[in-house]
């Protein structure tokens, strides 16, 4: 348990090296260098060759690597071009909307998938599998932002029920969270319907209601558990979803969070920060994969003692 | 024309010609109402996007003069005008166009980088593989939109831009799965025959190993597809796009009409409902697809 759990930390090891080096490189690929964009069209080769020498560019690209690597690691994302304020204090500004905007729509994605899915598989071909099958439907063929969209202009717009945008923690958050939820929401939906119709055609679950065990209990008791693992996983990969998702969802409800700096960042051409940004979703990213991974031994414990 | 054919006795099999398999696949296509309705979906997205020139008479760029600004949706213009007098049902039929082609050629590209990494890959194993999969793993360690957009603000907004963008961001999961099918498809008798008769590396890999792997891939594509084009309406949303104003995508529609949601919803219902469908019609003939051929492409 303890080894599995030392082995699947030091893989992040690569992975977190590996995000930053993509990060760089990216970077590094931009026509024309950072510094001329912040000198513009001034064309003074004086002021761009002093700039150039502050950031570092006119060193061997190895050297800017090996000195990015290490301010990177120890939290130094560099300063925004734009504003000149350090990147990690900017992105530090806007994460907590965004997590409250994640965690709203997977509190709904798993709280009202979940237990859709169960009654569905349970109910097969009734009102309620209909309803998953609509929503699942839904849900991979509707982009976000389309949804987005929808919503503001029947809630807001027409109804009046609901503020068309911007940051609170009360009536504000409804559609963007629910707008975002609804992709997880569905995949989560047929999930827990595909995994648990499996089950229930297994001989543990016959065994189960010939002991005379009523079906509340054969269910909670004995399918679920082997019904969550799949779950958990699925509910991790559709963080990335979430993320990118939020990203669009933010820019719509003007909801000041990471993926609006994101695109504010692309817009205004500030490299420094969107490469922060892309590093920072990322290590989220693979954070969360992680914990998944080491929920997994708890879950079953047939993991983590092979 | 086909009764539902049940197998035939096992002494008849014998006289009775062996079905093709692909002719086999389209009769279980057939079947299958919502496969159905996603081939006709497709094919009519594919027909509209081909013959817009002949479904419409306004010019989908030039807007007119006298009837500039936001007009809603009537006999003259069915979806509406948008803020420079431009016929929107044009716009979106042109709009096909674009959208389709940057999806269409997009996962092509992906496939293509995807499908050649995973045969070698896989074939060859050794430093090569470790490497290479490592790369995977770096681009599959990103969320897909974020990388996206890193590299599409990178390259700058074009269209072949934002089709190399997409098909970069598609390849490393394709290179997975051809490895993981070449690797259990390397081992099999009808290689190690190949190899004994004395054929080259590239005729097993292209001859004998590529046609045994394939029909996931059709599964693979069909989806990504759908999955493309949400995507590239994505990056098109966020001015990621083409900066072309005379070719409009569907995602770049919707951006464009924000600012009037207001004003003129319709410039952005109407794009955002061909996406839905067309988005749906891939998925729905993916899904088909996968069932016909029987393979559970994950």
């Amino acid at each position: 348990m303890l080894r599995y759990i030392a082995i699947r930390l030091l893989q992040l090891i690569p992975t977190v090296f590996g995000i930053y080096t993509l990060a760089f490189v990216l970077m590094r690929v931009l026509p024309g260098d950072p510094a001329s964009f912040l000198v513009g069209a001034r064309d003074d080769p004086q002021a761009l060759a002093t700039l150039r020498s502050s950031m570092h560019l006119d060193e061997p690209i190895f050297n800017q690597y090996v000195a990015f690597l290490g301010n990177a690691l120890h939290g130094d994302l560099g300063r925004s071009y734009l504003t000149r304020q350090p990147v990690i204090i900017m992105i530090g500004q806007a994460f907590p909307q965004t997590v409250v905007l994640a965690l709203a729509a997977m509190t709904l994605a798993v709280g009202i998938g979940v237990p859709l899915g169960i009654i569905a598989a349970l109910r097969k071909n009734s009102a309620w599998d209909n309803l998953s099958r609509l929503i699942a439907l839904i849900g991979v063929s509707i982009p976000v932002f389309g949804l987005g969209i929808l919503m503001q202009l029947l809630f807001s717009l027409k109804l009046k029920w609901l503020p068309i945008s911007g940051l609170g923690f009360d009536k504000h958050l409804i559609m963007p969270a629910v707008a975002l939820s609804l992709a997880t929401l569905a995949l989560l939906t047929r999930m827990t319907r595909a995994t648990l119709l499996e089950q229930l055609g297994q001989d543990y679950i016959r065994t189960a209601y010939s002991k005379g065990l009523r079906e509340r209990m054969v269910i909670v008791r004995h399918a679920l558990r082997n019904i969550l693992l799949p779950l958990v996983t699925v509910a991790g990969n559709s963080t990335a979803n979430l993320l990118s998702g939020s990203l669009l969802i933010e820019v719509i409800f003007n909801w000041p969070g990471m993926g609006k700096l994101l695109v504010q960042a692309v817009n205004t051409r500030d490299y420094t920060l969107l490469q922060g940004l892309v590093i920072v979703f990322a290590l989220i990213y693979a954070g969360i994969n992680m914990l998944v991974d080491l929920f997994y031994p708890l879950l079953d414990p047939r993991i983590g003692h092979g | 024309m086909a009764k539902v054919m049940t197998a035939p006795p096992a002494t008849l099999s014998l006289l009775v010609k062996p079905e093709r398999e692909s002719v086999k696949m389209l009769r279980r296509l057939r079947r299958s109402p919502l496969s159905v309705l996603g081939v006709l979906i497709v094919g009519g997205m594919m027909l509209i996007a081909l013959f817009a020139p002949l479904l419409t008479s306004y010019d989908p760029v030039k807007g007119n003069i006298s009837t500039s600004y936001v007009k809603a949706p009537s006999n003259v213009h069915p979806f509406g005008t948008d803020d420079a007098g431009r016929d929107i049902l044009s716009r979106v039929l042109y709009g096909g166009r674009i959208s389709l082609r940057i999806a269409i050629l997009a996962e092509a590209l992906g496939l293509s980088i995807g499908l050649l990494i995973g045969l070698l890959t896989g074939y060859y194993g050794g430093l090569f593989d470790t490497l290479l999969m490592r790369i995977v793993d770096i681009f599959m360690a990103f969320p897909l939109l974020i990388i996206a957009i890193a590299l599409a603000a990178a390259l700058g907004p074009s269209e072949t831009n934002l089709i190399i963008t997409l098909g970069l961001v598609i390849w490393p999961s394709v290179a997975r799965l051809v490895r993981s099918q070449v690797l259990s498809v390397r081992e099999s008798e009808y290689v190690a025959a190949a190899r004994t008769i004395g054929v080259r590396d590239a005729g097993i890999i292209f001859r004998h190993i590529l046609p045994n792997i394939l029909t996931p891939l059709v599964v693979y594509g069909t989806l990504g597809v759908a999955n493309v084009i949400l995507q590239e309406a994505a990056l098109s949303f966020l001015g990621l796009g083409s900066p072309d104003r005379s070719a409009p995508s569907w995602g770049r529609m919707l951006n464009d009409s924000r600012e009037f949601l207001l004003a003129a919803p319709w410039m952005a219902f109407y794009p955002g409902v061909v996406i839905v469908i067309s988005v749906l019609g891939f998925n729905l003939l993916g899904d088909g697809l996968q069932d016909a051929l029987n393979i559970r492409a994950n």
